[in-house]
C-alpha cells in the first residue's frame, strides 16, 4: 500500500492510495487521514484509482471519513474506483451514502470551487 | 486451492474418510453432500486444521496443513472463516465481541473501524441490533447468523460453511445462501459448504461431491448430479427412505445385537 497526500490548495486536500486496502494496510491509510480531520478544510479526497483490492476495513475506514464531513458542512469524495472496488460498496449496501467521482483531479477543483 | 490427497480418518471402527481425493478450486462455490455421519464435517474440520486425519495429505495454498505447526497454523487462519455447526459463539460474551474477537485476535484496528466492521457484517446477516444480547438469550437460528458474521468479519479468502442454514426459518436460509453466493460471487470467497440441503446446494454450488460412509460416491456440477443414474444418487437427491443407502451406522443385525447380552 502506497499513500500519497497532495494539498492542491489550502480547501482541499487530496489523498492517493495505490496497492491494496485490507486488514494490515487500513491503519495507516487512518493514519494518514486523522491528521486532516482537524485541519480545517472544505473536503477530502480520496483517489483510489490505484486500488486493486478493498476489503471491509478499507470500507470503515472511508466511512470514518464519511462520519468528519457530516459532522460539519465538508465533503468526502471517493475518486476512481475500479469496478472490483466498487462491487464492495455494492455489497456492503454502502454504494449510496457516498460521494464518488470518475476522477480525482476535478472532484478537487469541484470541492474548491464551491 | 485445496487438494485433499489420499485421505484416510477413522474413529475407532467408523471409517469417515476412506482414501479420498477431492479439489476445491479457487473462487467457486463447492457443496459436500451425504448423510448424517458420512463424514462430512470431520473433512471440513481437518481441512481447517481441526484435528489431524489419520492419514494423507491437505494441501491449502501449496502448503500440507496436517504437518503444520501451530505457529504457522495460526497464520494461515487469518484466510480462513469457519461457521461452525453448532457457531461455536463465546457464551460469556455479548455479540458485538463475539463478532469483533477475530478483528481484536489479528489487527490493529481502532475501535472505531472495528464497530463499522461489526455493523457492516450484522447488517448483513439481518442482525444489527443484537450487538449487545447475549448468546444464550438468541434463537439457534439467530445464533448460527452470529457465528456466520464472525466467520466473514476478516473478510476471508476461503470460508468453510458447515450446515450453514439448518435450523433456520425458510427467508433466513434463502438470505444465507444468497449471501454465500454474493459473497463467493462478487468478493471472489472460495466457498466450501457442507449440507443436508440438497435444493440450496443444486441452487448455489458450482461443484458437489457426496460423500457416502467415507467415499465420495460423486461429484460434479449441479447438472450432472441432477441427471447422474447412480442410484445412491438418485436415493440422496430425492430422499427415499428405501434404495441402497441404509439408515444405520452398523452392519451388525439388530436382532442379534438386541439379544447380545448373556444373561
Amino acid at each position: 500500500m502506497n499513500i500519497e497526500i497532495r494539498d492542491t490548495n489550502a480547501d482541499v486536500a487530496l489523498l492517493s492510495l495505490s496497492g491494496e486496502l485490507d486488514m494490515s494496510t487500513s491503519t495507516r491509510v487512518r493514519d494518514a487521514l486523522t491528521p486532516i480531520y482537524k485541519k480545517n478544510v472544505k473536503g477530502i479526497v480520496v483517489d483510489l484509482a490505484g486500488v486493486t483490492y478493498m476489503d471491509s476495513s478499507g470500507i470503515a475506514t472511508m466511512i470514518e471519513g464519511l462520519q468528519w464531513s457530516k459532522s460539519g458542512s465538508r465533503r468526502f469524495v471517493v475518486a476512481g474506483l475500479c469496478d472490483a472496488v466498487m462491487d464492495v460498496f455494492v455489497l456492503t449496501n454502502l454504494k449510496d451514502v457516498f460521494e464518488f467521482a470518475t476522477d480525482a483531479e476535478s472532484a478537487v477543483n469541484d470541492i474548491a470551487g464551491s | 486451492m485445496i487438494k485433499v490427497e489420499n485421505l484416510y480418518n477413522t474413529f475407532g471402527h467408523i471409517e469417515t474418510a476412506k482414501n479420498i481425493y477431492c479439489h476445491f478450486e479457487q473462487k467457486k462455490v463447492t457443496c459436500i453432500l451425504g448423510g448424517s455421519g458420512s463424514g462430512k464435517s470431520t473433512l471440513l474440520k481437518q481441512m481447517v486444521g481441526l484435528g489431524k486425519p489419520t492419514s494423507g495429505k491437505i494441501i491449502f495454498d501449496g502448503q500440507d496443513i496436517t504437518t503444520l505447526n501451530r505457529k504457522d497454523m495460526y497464520k494461515l487462519r487469518k484466510k480462513m472463516g469457519m461457521l461452525f455447526q453448532g457457531s461455536a459463539l463465546f457464551n460469556s460474551l455479548n455479540i458485538y465481541e463475539n463478532v469483533a474477537f477475530p478483528l481484536r485476535e489479528h489487527t490493529d484496528l481502532s475501535d472505531n473501524v472495528i464497530n463499522t466492521i461489526i455493523k457492516i457484517k450484522l447488517e448483513m446477516v439481518g442482525l444489527r441490533g443484537v450487538e449487545h444480547l447475549m448468546p444464550s438469550q438468541l434463537s439457534g437460528g439467530m445464533t448460527k447468523r452470529v457465528g456466520l458474521a464472525r466467520a466473514i468479519v476478516m473478510d476471508p479468502k476461503v470460508v468453510f460453511y458447515d450446515e450453514p442454514t439448518s435450523g433456520l426459518d425458510p427467508i433466513a436460509a434463502g438470505v444465507i445462501d444468497k449471501l454465500i453466493k454474493d459473497l463467493n460471487l462478487k468478493l471472489g470467497v472460495t466457498s466450501i459448504v457442507v449440507s443436508h440441503d440438497v435444493d440450496a446446494a443444486l441452487k448455489i454450488a458450482d461443484k458437489i461431491i457426496i460423500l457416502f460412509y467415507g467415499d465420495i460416491i460423486a461429484e460434479g456440477t449441479p447438472e450432472e448430479i441432477r441427471n447422474s443414474d447412480d442410484p445412491k444418487v438418485i436415493q440422496f437427491i430425492n430422499g427415499s427412505p428405501d434404495g441402497p443407502i441404509p439408515f444405520k451406522m452398523t452392519d451388525k443385525d439388530f436382532i442379534e445385537d438386541i439379544l447380545d447380552e448373556k444373561i
